[in-house]
Formats: C-alpha cells, sequence, structure tokens
C-alpha cells in the first residue's frame, strides 16, 4: 500500500470520528419530580370547603417561581425540577366552627422543602391566620440614611404604628419587640417554639396607665430612635423632633431629647438592624413583670464553622402568637433563609436592599399598603398577615414624603 | 518583577545565542520564519516529537512591545472594551546537537483592559458563563507571565518529544467592586513520531494540564456594594448567591492526545487530529468550599494539508475544523442549616456547541532574499449555539467568512523589509436569540443582550503589519515592527489596535 493510500484511510477516520462525535444530538431534560402535597385542616374545622387555593413553589437557588392551582381533594400534585422551595398556599375557606358559619382566607407555609428525586411528598396543616382589631405596623424605617459626604448617619430610624380599627385605641402598655433570631442565619435551635412564640431578645414598652394614649382610629404614633431634628446634622435625614416617643438607653451615648418621652425599655437594647436581618413585633404582653418572670426561653444550638461545632446555651424571652397584635418579617433578598414568626401571624417578609450590604438601601423604609379609604378619608391599611403582600419594600419614608 | 523578567531572559537568550550561530543570515532566517509557507501547516506541531521537524535553522528574537486599542464600544463587554499593554517577549528555536532540537517561549505583559463589564473574573473565554458579574464592573489591571520550553531528540526510526508551558495571570482593580484573580495554568505534552517510509512519518502525543483560579471580589465602602452574580448562563444566575458568594476558585485538569501524519521535509499529505477534554469546578471558598458549577468541555481538532514548497511556485492547500462542546452542570444546593451548605444533587442546565471550518491556500514566489512573496485566500464557515435548558433559552450565531493575506518581503544590503496585509469579512448567516421567563431582576441580561448585537452582526478586520530588519555583525539583527489593524461591524462599533514593536534576533 503506497503513501496516498495510507494518507486517504487516515483522513477517512478523522472525518468519520468527526463526523459521529460531533453530531451527536443530545436531548437532554432537567431532572424532575413528581411532587405531592397533603394537606390537613385544624380539627375543631367541621365541613371546611376550600376555593381558589393558589400554591407558590419557590425555587431558592433559582428564585424561580412556580404557581399551581390544581389543589383538590385536599391535596396538590405537581412536576418540579429538582431542588429546594419554599411553598405557600393561600385560598379562600369556608367552614363551620360549633355549628357557626365562618369564612375567609386560608394558609400553609413549608420552608427548605428537598424535591428531588421521581417522586415525592408532604404533609402540611393549613391554618387561618390570626386577626386582630389592634393597632398594626405601618411602617419601619430601618435603614437610616447617608451624609452629605457620603458616611452612614444612624439615629433617625423609626417605627410607625397605626390605628387601622374604626374605634379609639390606646398605645398605653403597647410593646414592640425585636427578634432573638435572624432571618438571614436558621439554625436548629432547640426547643423549637416557632409555630407558637416568636423568641425576642428586646423587649420596649409604651408607658402609660391605660389611657393617657389614645390614639384616633387613622391615627398613627411615631416611635423615634432618638427624637431630634436630624436635618439639622443631615439635610438626608429628617425631622424626628416631633415623635410620639424615643428610644433612649443612658447606659449609651445616646441622645434624649426631653421634650419627646422615653420609651419603657424592660428588656434587652432595642435596635432596629440597618440592613434588615431581624424581625419586629407588637404585642399586648400584659403586666410587663409577670411577663418577664413567666415566659423566659432557654434554647441550644451548634455553632459551626468549617469543621468545628461548638454546642451554644442562651436564654432570651418567648412571647406567645396570642400576645402578638402584629409582626413584620424583615430580610435580605440574596439572604433569606427563614421567617422568624409563626406563619400564623406574619407568613411572608419585606426588604430594603437586595442583597447584604446593599448601597442603595439607605434613606428606603418598608410601607404598608393602603387597602381601601373610607368616605370621611380614612385610610384602612393592607394586613392579611403576609408581610410581602402587605408591605411596599424599598419605599420612600412617609416622613420624609 | 518586570526588571528581573526582563534581566533573567535577556541573560537567558543572549546564552542560548551564542550556541546557536547559524549560517543562515538573521535577516533571512527571520523572513522564513514569518513567511506564510513555514507555519502554513501547523497542528501537527502540538506533537512536541514533530517539532522536531518544525524548522530547518535557529532562531532566537527578544522584543519589547506596546499595544494600544481603542474602540466605541466593546464587542464582548465581558472582555473590555480596550486594552493598552507593555510586553516583553522572547522565544527561541534551536539545535542542541545533531540529532536534538530545543525551543522556548516566554513574554511578561503588563497593563489595562478597560471598560469591562459584566465580569470579574480572569479569562473568561476560558470559565464562561460561570464568572462573577456586577452592573459596575470597570477596568482590570493585569500582568501576565508566560513560560515555555520543548526538547525533541531523534533517534533512527523514531523522535521523541516533551513540552510544558505555565501562565501565570494577576488582575485586579483598586475601587469598588474590587477584584483580585490569580490564575495559574499549566500544559504538558509528550510525544513520539516513527518513520512509515523515506519521506513520512507518524506521530502520537498525550496532553495534560492543570488549570487554577481564585477570584475574590471585594467591597471597601462603609455603605455596602453593588449586586454581584453568579452567573450560569443566557443571563441565569444564582438567585440564592447574589452577593454573598464572591471569594471562589476554578480548580480545573484537561488531557488529551493526537495523532498525526506528516511528511518531514514539508513537501506533500499532512494530517493531524487531536481530543481534549477540559473540566473545571467553581467553588466557593467562603462557603465551605461549595462546589456551584462544573463544566465539560469537549474538544476536537483536526488539519488536512498538502504542500508543495520547495519549487518556484510555491503552493499548498489545507483545511482545518474545530468542534467543541461544553456542558455546564449546576449544584442543587440544600438548605443551609446551620449556615452550612450542601450539595443534593445537580442539574445539566448549559450546552454551548461551537463548529469552525476553513479551506485555505497559499501561492506565492521566491527569489532569494530579493523579493518574495505570497497570497493566501480562505473562506470558513464558523457556528456558535448556546442553550439553556430551563427555563428554555437559545443564542445561535453562524458566519461565512471570507479573507486574504498577502505577504511580501524584500532585501537590500543590510536591510530588510517585510510587508503583511491581511484583510476577512465575515458575513452572519443565522442569528437567533430566544429568551423565556424573562424578569426585571435578570439585569445581567444586559450582557448578553450586547454580545448578541454584536456577535449577530456582520464585520471585517484589516490589518497591516511592516517590520523593518537591519543585520550586525556576528548574524545578528535588529527589527521595528508596526502593526495597525481596524475592525468593523455595521452596527456602529469600530476598534483600533496599534502595536509597536522593537527587538533583536539571532
Amino acid at each position: 500500500m503506497n503513501m496516498k493510500n495510507n494518507f486517504i484511510i487516515f483522513c477517512s477516520l478523522i472525518i468519520t470520528i468527526f463526523s459521529i462525535l460531533s453530531c451527536t444530538d443530545d436531548n437532554k431534560t432537567v431532572n424532575t419530580t413528581e411532587f405531592t402535597l397533603n394537606t390537613t385542616f385544624p380539627e375543631e374545622f367541621e365541613e371546611p370547603s376550600i376555593s381558589n387555593m393558589v400554591v407558590k413553589f419557590t425555587n431558592v437557588n433559582t428564585g424561580r417561581v412556580t404557581n399551581n392551582t390544581t389543589f383538590a381533594n385536599n391535596q396538590i400534585h405537581v412536576t418540579l425540577p429538582e431542588g429546594i422551595y419554599h411553598i405557600s398556599m393561600e385560598g379562600f375557606i369556608q367552614y363551620k366552627r360549633e355549628g357557626e358559619s365562618h369564612e375567609g382566607l386560608i394558609r400553609g407555609y413549608e420552608e427548605s422543602v428537598n424535591i428531588s428525586g421521581t417522586t415525592a411528598s408532604l404533609a402540611t396543616e393549613l391554618f387561618i391566620s390570626q386577626t386582630s382589631s389592634d393597632f398594626i405596623i405601618a411602617e419601619i424605617f430601618f435603614t437610616g440614611t447617608v451624609t452629605e459626604e457620603g458616611q452612614q448617619y444612624d439615629g433617625d430610624k423609626y417605627i410607625k404604628i397605626y390605628n387601622n380599627t374604626d374605634k379609639v385605641l390606646y398605645a398605653d402598655g403597647l410593646s414592640i419587640v425585636g427578634s432573638a433570631f435572624q432571618t438571614v442565619d436558621k439554625q436548629d435551635y432547640t426547643p423549637d417554639i416557632m409555630r407558637e412564640a416568636m423568641a425576642v431578645s428586646s423587649i420596649l414598652t409604651i408607658p402609660g396607665n391605660g389611657t393617657e394614649h389614645p390614639v384616633e382610629p387613622g391615627g398613627y404614633i411615631i416611635i423615634a430612635d432618638n427624637g431630634i431634628n436630624h436635618q439639622a446634622q443631615n439635610s438626608n435625614s429628617i425631622d424626628l423632633s416631633k415623635a410620639d416617643f424615643e428610644i433612649f438607653y443612658e447606659d449609651s451615648d445616646d441622645i434624649d431629647n426631653p421634650e419627646v418621652p422615653n420609651m419603657l425599655t424592660p428588656y434587652g437594647k432595642f435596635l432596629l438592624h440597618n440592613r434588615g436581618f431581624n424581625s419586629y413585633a407588637i404585642a399586648r404582653l400584659g403586666d410587663i413583670e409577670k411577663f418577664l418572670q413567666d415566659y423566659t426561653y432557654d434554647y441550644e444550638w451548634i455553632f459551626v464553622f468549617e469543621e468545628y461545632q461548638i454546642p451554644c446555651e442562651e436564654s432570651c424571652y418567648k412571647v406567645p402568637n396570642e400576645m402578638i397584635v402584629d409582626a413584620v418579617n424583615l430580610s435580605v433578598k440574596s439572604e433569606f433563609q427563614w421567617i422568624v414568626t409563626s406563619p400564623t401571624i406574619d407568613m411572608g417578609w419585606t426588604y430594603c436592599g437586595v442583597i447584604d450590604g446593599d448601597e442603595n438601601r439607605y434613606g428606603k423604609s418598608v410601607l404598608r399598603k393602603t387597602f381601601t379609604t373610607t368616605e370621611d378619608g380614612r385610610e384602612i391599611l393592607q394586613d392579611t398577615n403576609n408581610s410581602t403582600e402587605d408591605f411596599t419594600p424599598e419605599a420612600t419614608p412617609s416622613l420624609k414624603k | 518583577m518586570t526588571f528581573r523578567f526582563i534581566l533573567i531572559f535577556s541573560l537567558l537568550f543572549q546564552t542560548f545565542g551564542t550556541w546557536a550561530q547559524d549560517s543562515i543570515p538573521a535577516n533571512t532566517r527571520a523572513r522564513i520564519y514569518f513567511s506564510p509557507t513555514e507555519s502554513f501547516v501547523s497542528q501537527i506541531y502540538d506533537n512536541p516529537a514533530i517539532n522536531y521537524y518544525a524548522h530547518t535553522f535557529s532562531i532566537s528574537e527578544l522584543q519589547i512591545g506596546w499595544e494600544q486599542q481603542n474602540a466605541n464600544k466593546a464587542f464582548l463587554p465581558q472582555l473590555g472594551s480596550e486594552v493598552s499593554n507593555f510586553s516583553f517577549h522572547a522565544f527561541s528555536y534551536m539545535p542542541l546537537g545533531e540529532n536534538s532540537k530545543t525551543w522556548g517561549n516566554a513574554y511578561f505583559k503588563k497593563g489595562k483592559r478597560e471598560k469591562v463589564e459584566w465580569n470579574e473574573t480572569s479569562d473568561y473565554l476560558t470559565v464562561y458563563p460561570y464568572v462573577v458579574a456586577d452592573s459596575v464592573g470597570g477596568d482590570m489591571d493585569f500582568e501576565e507571565y508566560y513560560f515555555a520550553g520543548g526538547y525533541a531528540q531523534k533517534h533512527k526510526r523514531f523522535t521523541w518529544g516533551i513540552y510544558a508551558n505555565y501562565r501565570a495571570l494577576i488582575e485586579y482593580r483598586k475601587i469598588d467592586p474590587r477584584p483580585r484573580n490569580i490564575v495559574s495554568d499549566l500544559k504538558a505534552s509528550i510525544g513520539i513520531s516513527g518513520k512509515l517510509n523515506k519521506r513520512y512519518s507518524m506521530g502520537i502525543a498525550f496532553h495534560t494540564g492543570k488549570y487554577k483560579q481564585t477570584n475574590d471580589v471585594k467591597f471597601y465602602s462603609e455603605l455596602g456594594s453593588a449586586i454581584t452574580y453568579n452567573l450560569s448562563g443566557l443571563g441565569m444566575d444564582y438567585v440564592r448567591f447574589r452577593r454573598g458568594a464572591t471569594s471562589l476558585f476554578y480548580d480545573g485538569h484537561r488531557y488529551g492526545a493526537s495523532i498525526e501524519i506528516f511528511p518531514r521535509d514539508k513537501q506533500g499529505f499532512s494530517g493531524s487530529f487531536g481530543y481534549e477534554r477540559f473540566s473545571f469546578e467553581k467553588i466557593i471558598s467562603d462557603l465551605n468550599d461549595l462546589p456551584l458549577n462544573t463544566l465539560n468541555q469537549d474538544e476536537m481538532k483536526t488539519e488536512i494539508a498538502y504542500t508543495s514548497f520547495r519549487n518556484k511556485h510555491q503552493w499548498g492547500v489545507r483545511a482545518r475544523a474545530t468542534y467543541q462542546n461544553r456542558q455546564g452542570i449546576e449544584s442543587l444546593i440544600g438548605s443551609a442549616s446551620t449556615n452550612v451548605y450542601e450539595k443534593t444533587g445537580e442539574a445539566e442546565q448549559l450546552s454551548v456547541k461551537k463548529a469552525d471550518i476553513s479551506v485555505s491556500g497559499v501561492y506565492g514566489q521566491t527569489k532569494g532574499d530579493r523579493f518574495t512573496w505570497y497570497l493566501s485566500p480562505r473562506a470558513g464557515f464558523n457556528s456558535f449555539k448556546m442553550e439553556y435548558l430551563d427555563p428554555a433559552r437559545l443564542m445561535e450565531v453562524n458566519y461565512l467568512s471570507g479573507g486574504m493575506n498577502f505577504f511580501a518581503a524584500t532585501g537590500y544590503k543590510k536591510h530588510s523589509f517585510q510587508f503583511v496585509l491581511d484583510g476577512v469579512y465575515r458575513k452572519n448567516s443565522t442569528a437567533d436569540l430566544q429568551l423565556t421567563e424573562i424578569n426585571q431582576e435578570q439585569i445581567a441580561l444586559a450582557a448578553v443582550y450586547k454580545a448578541y448585537d454584536n456577535l449577530s452582526a456582520d464585520n471585517w478586520t484589516t490589518n497591516i503589519e511592516l517590520r523593518w530588519n537591519y543585520s550586525l555583525p556576528k548574524n545578528r539583527g535588529i527589527f521595528i515592527k508596526l502593526n495597525w489593524q481596524h475592525d468593523s461591524s455595521p452596527n456602529d462599533l469600530h476598534r483600533e489596535t496599534l502595536q509597536a514593536h522593537c527587538g533583536i534576533v539571532f
């Protein structure tokens, strides 16, 4: 065989290998799971009938949202790409309890559900959101502002508490609590009280004998970090000298405006985390001394860092869901891991800043949406116990408008 | 470091130069070395054993250079629109004895890539699309070091050779966002060739390599930072790891083999086929070394040619084809309970298929050092198809291209001149961009749109190079080389690149 033939054989071989390898068409698909979500109802519900149930699956890694409306026979079947999902459900329910007919919104909530394999299933108990005819948190301005020199400015944060009812409410004794746990750091805290109570690391209480601080329907009170005119120091800031109350701790480098009453500080040091890692609630704790005696929460968890695992024991207070009037979970989109309240009092979360340390978050607040306005001009704010739906994130603070 | 690099290599190559005295004048060797016929067949020399037959003379060159590229916008925003750098480059090819040859290559570059957008990672074309990106971007300072060396020895029936190269790259920015990237890229080959008959040999070679890049993006502003994205292709990203995962590394390796058939005297048919697999993992260091992506790349390339360069009428024809298939895999990350992220599964989401086919010819005549010219026409087809599986997304662009290269060299006494004029026109034949499930938060799509705008447009390139050589005593020479390139496309993209080099050849 001469060289020309050798060469032709060589070229033919190359062309054949090239053709085979490059022309293989790969019809690949992403692995999916046939997922069944079974739901149950609280035992006291009689003849429950559910309609318009929407189940939202949020893929934690990709942020992709899949809505499903095939709820029937107390379950849904859905095909999802494998992954970790947050699941939230909301629908309309008619039911009887002790012979009386009721109707309203029914919900379900599960976090970080691993959906993988060819089939998977999960059982979850639906719940009816707690309702109360008391104050609600209308706004939290937790980010602070930036000076003209581009420096962070603290002290001009505030919380706005609103009377969303049609009757006069008294703010006396109303407490504002800050969560002990953070929405960006999920740990296995033992014992787990998350469904029944909120673990808190600080409590503020509005002073008064019960009738000192009336708030008209549609009225509000402002609780300022420092109740001064911050615009005197920072033109980008807010005048809080007319706040109803301010937060003052004697043992810290804090400003006390004698013209603004101070909040009572029965427990811990209340801080508004300026990146939005904590959650906040308002609660009626009753006799505060008795509360501090009866509701301690001792818990354990394991601090993990690289290969180290350090068992930790800590203590704080727990506020039972029944005492909580309203709650708002705050978090950061890129960092969110869990909500630190029971989903029955808030099954969502809101934010200022989509990443940890977002440089665009300053001067923005979370502001509750207006549901409707009455004929006499009173705003009724939206309160579905889902902060994701009820709040406008990254809003212009109402005191800055 | 720059000064030390230049000093060491100047001394090294001066030493080589004293060994490598060649009877052929330096100007002649430079003309032959850079002529189109000398590099017309090139793929077979990936086998270090065959590189023994690459040149019949020795040549060494030391040069310093400067490059400035200006453009009204970037062709690929991830690479930046403008470049300026200073470089030092040295190469050598020489016999060490009667039956052995060695060669080496080293360069150092220091400069700046300007207006880099949607990419804070180095070696974008190696690790794409799995880069860290933000909407801010900016200029990137860089320093690059490259060292390569090979050795081949001929025996009666066979020849063997070894080769290795190492590239180190440091890229950084001194204002937020502040990437600091360090690349180490090591490649090595070993090959053998055996005689089939009086003229032809056949060779086989094995190739391997190790790739590593650390990519660390920091923000020092007390007010916070811009959003950073861990991109997954066609505007997709890990929503869960926006901002949080900016300290990471790429850990890769490569292996491959090639087979060649060639005439040892460069006259006749030659053919080569090579396969290489390159894989890397993108690992997030600040999340307990969490593997986020895996990419597997298979590449095949072939070159078939016939050359007749001995006669008065020198000519050759050549066909080349390259096919590259990249498969991108995303890790499924479980619940971060106790702040420990664990990989729970994976999904093969990305596919990139790239094919380049070209045919070219060369014809020319040479009258010694007095006058030489070559004309090299070429035509080609390039295809690029990138698909994201779920949600379904696709970018596909195909080109037809045609070009011509003209080379002329002439000499007078101690002076010689080389002139190269090159032009290529690429006509887009297919362009398709399909994006589903777009939402406002996927602002990294801006880079996809920008890249697609340029990739889907026709474009042309003109290049002119002029080199002046001057003979010095002891068979050495000095040279000055100027190069100007203009790239343009109808979608208002204009890019000018100017290079100037000078050096010594011996």
